[in-house]
């Protein structure tokens, strides 16, 4: 079979690449290792703002098991071919499935799919990459296990452990998803596997429920970084609480965002309101509701606040809409709803009940959200503006009313600049947010492609000198993200990676590692 | 779950009717369907809070339908095609996800009711 002529791992030859294609071929069967363009083309399809070509792998590979990665790692570090690792590969608007630098092969766990246990006295479960949530969903419900876990929006189609290792956050009470992970194991670049935590013992059977082990507690160097292949993750769940109250309460003005989150951070900080509080935009809830931009907006540019006045009030949108909910008994829930309540009136928000949404899709899908019920309903957001293009900007923010809304406006400033809509929400942590906003653009159109860049280039780089970081990014900004956290820092990441994968072969490149 | 369950038994029924069972007592269009359910309705479902259906509905003005199960157009490639490479803000479906076996009964599926 020839080897792929679009794309080769830098620095390899064809003749070494085909060599490790070949024993690559030995070790797991030929059907699952694809180099030619046509059935590459699922590795292949980005939604961020820059060349097809730059993000190209050359090869995808499918093992099934921990062994054939074990062999795969040899066969890397023999002819130094690079491999990216994907576990779901639905990390859109972050890169996708495509590698994080032209011509790496993908190393595709997506087969690695098992649920190898769930504990339904301690809530914990072992999974593998491939795991998605909806299979996880399906699993306890078809076992009756009256147990949730927290989902990113994408959750029918994503898994897991892909979104503990980039550090995804979700919606429920255990929101922050790599607070709430367990335990990994870890393929290292020589073949070694670590597991973490108490997993380094033989026979413990505290894996999953202790995360700190005996001396320098490992797990984090391996979210974000490229120092190991995650091949199993525990996660605790939570029990199913006996009542679930989601609300969302409504804010008339943009400024309004102050009192909002000075209000609400003490609630959460005190957990009367335990989960990932959501605050979104007008123009986050607009395309899942369904609202058309172009009922709104004719020719090029970024919308008006005018057309997004219209909008709220054509289709009793917030100009914030909060997102929250109660988890306890009737009585405790009871309590604080009465809080609720009086912080809702002395703020001048409107609530609204499970009960008066019935019919809304943009608030049904939210409170689905809220109690790890998997679904897409977010992918509306998608048809916006069309086209394919989606970038997500992601600094984080003190949770205090000023420092949002100098955020809020910033962003909205350099977004319409370049002839983009402020599509944001706010994920409240306990004491920071996750300030996440959709670039939105037509992939399609080049101008618009080459103007979405620019325009997260500038909103890096101005939020940078404000002293605001990323906590996630695209393969396509991995370099820049990661040079805003300084030297000292990115030294230290270099000499890891020279410890432990000398040959630099996985993922060379992400957040910004590499020899 | 009981949606899917739901969903097998209605195609079972109209295999069944249409004297298309396999051996194993399931047709290609009943695998099909409940490839659809796993991987495809939380976009495409009929009816609203469904993105990819909301999508199609804009696009096609009444012209086609957005739900693709209400579709008579569909062939078996040009479903492949778009689950494998996605198109515009629909996103691709790996072998890893959807099998090359799988692919060919959600065609099978889609293409049942091809009136051209």
């Amino acid at each position: 079979m020839s080897s792929n002529k679009r794309a080769l791992p830098k620095g390899v030859t064809v003749g070494d690449f085909d060599k490790a294609m070949r024993e690559i071929r030995a070790i797991v069967g030929a059907e699952y290792v694809l180099v030619d363009e046509e059935p590459l083309a699922p590795y292949s399809k980005i939604m961020i703002p820059v060349p097809d070509a730059q993000h190209a792998p050359s090869a995808a590979v499918m093992p099934d098991g921990v062994e054939q990665i074990r062999k795969i790692m040899k066969v890397a570090n023999k002819y130094r071919v690079p491999v990216y690792p994907i576990s779901t590969g639905k990390n859109i608007g972050y890169g996708s499935a495509a590698p994080v630098e032209r011509g790496q092969i993908v190393m595709d766990l997506k087969r690695m799919n098992r649920i190898i246990e769930v504990d339904a006295e301690l809530c914990t479960a072992l999974v593998e990459p491939g795991v998605t949530y909806q299979q996880l969903y399906d699993y306890l419900q078809e076992h009756n296990l009256p147990l949730w876990f927290s989902c990113p929006a994408p959750s029918a189609i994503a898994g897991p452990v892909g979104n503990m290792v980039d550090r995804g956050v979700g919606y429920t009470p255990y929101g922050e998803h790599f607070m709430f992970s367990c335990g990994m194991e870890v393929v290292l670049a020589n073949g070694d596997v670590l597991r973490t935590g108490m997993g380094a013992m033989e026979n413990s059977n505290t894996w999953q429920v202790f995360k700190w082990g005996y001396g320098p507690t490992l797990d984090g160097i391996f979210t974000q970084s490229n120092y190991g292949i995650v091949t199993k993750m525990g996660m605790w769940l939570m029990p199913a609480p006996p009542d679930f109250r989601p609300f969302c309460i409504q804010y008339p003005n943009e400024t309004d965002i102050t009192k909002i989150v000075d209000a609400l951070r003490p609630l959460r900080i005190a957990m009367v309101i335990p989960n990932a509080v959501v605050i979104a935009h007008t123009l986050w809830e607009a395309p899942c509701t369904p609202v058309k931009r172009t009922d709104y907006v004719t020719g090029p540019g970024a919308i008006s606040d005018d057309a997004v006045l219209k909008i709220q009030a054509d289709h009793n949108i917030g100009a914030w809409n909060v997102y929250a909910g109660l988890y306890g008994t009737k009585e405790t829930n009871d309590a604080n709803w009465k809080i609720i309540e009086a912080v809702a009136a002395a703020t001048g928000g409107k609530i609204i009940t499970e009960e008066a949404s019935r019919g809304s899709k943009a608030l049904e899908y939210r409170f689905d959200l809220m109690k790890g019920k998997p679904n897409l309903g977010e992918f509306g957001l998608y048809n916006w503006r069309g086209g394919g293009g989606s970038i997500w900007f992601a600094p984080v923010s003190q949770a205090k009313g000023s420092e949002t809304l100098k955020q809020m406006k910033m962003a909205k400033e350099i977004l319409g600049k370049y002839g983009f809509d402020y599509v944001g929400e706010f994920i409240v942590g306990w004491r920071d947010m996750h300030h996440v906003i959709d670039l939105l653009y037509d992939r399609s159109d080049e101008t618009q492609q080459k103007n979405a860049y620019a325009c997260y280039d500038e909103l890096l780089h101005t939020f940078a000198k404000e002293g605001y970081g990323m906590y996630r990014a695209s393969t396509a900004f991995a370099e820049k993200v990661a040079a805003t956290y300084g030297p000292v820092k990115r030294d230290i990441e270099k000499r890891l990676k020279k410890a432990l994968d000398p040959n630099n072969i996985i993922a060379p490149g992400r957040c910004g590692i590499s020899l | 779950m009981m949606k899917k369950l739901f969903g097998v038994c209605t195609a079972l029924v109209t295999a069944l009717a249409s004297g298309q069972a396999w051996a194993g007592g399931q047709t290609e269009a009943e695998r099909g369907l409940a490839v659809f359910q796993e991987w495809c309705v939380s976009c495409h479902g009929i009816g609203p809070g469904h993105p990819g259906t909301q999508a199609l509905d804009h696009r096609y003005q009444g012209a086609l339908a957005g739900a693709l199960e209400q579709r008579t157009d569909l062939s078996p490639e040009i479903v492949k095609a778009f689950v494998r490479n996605g198109i515009s803000v629909m996103p691709f479906f790996r072998k890893t996800e959807i099998s090359d076996a799988e692919l060919d009964a959600l065609g099978a599926y889609l293409a049942r009711n091809d009136q051209r």
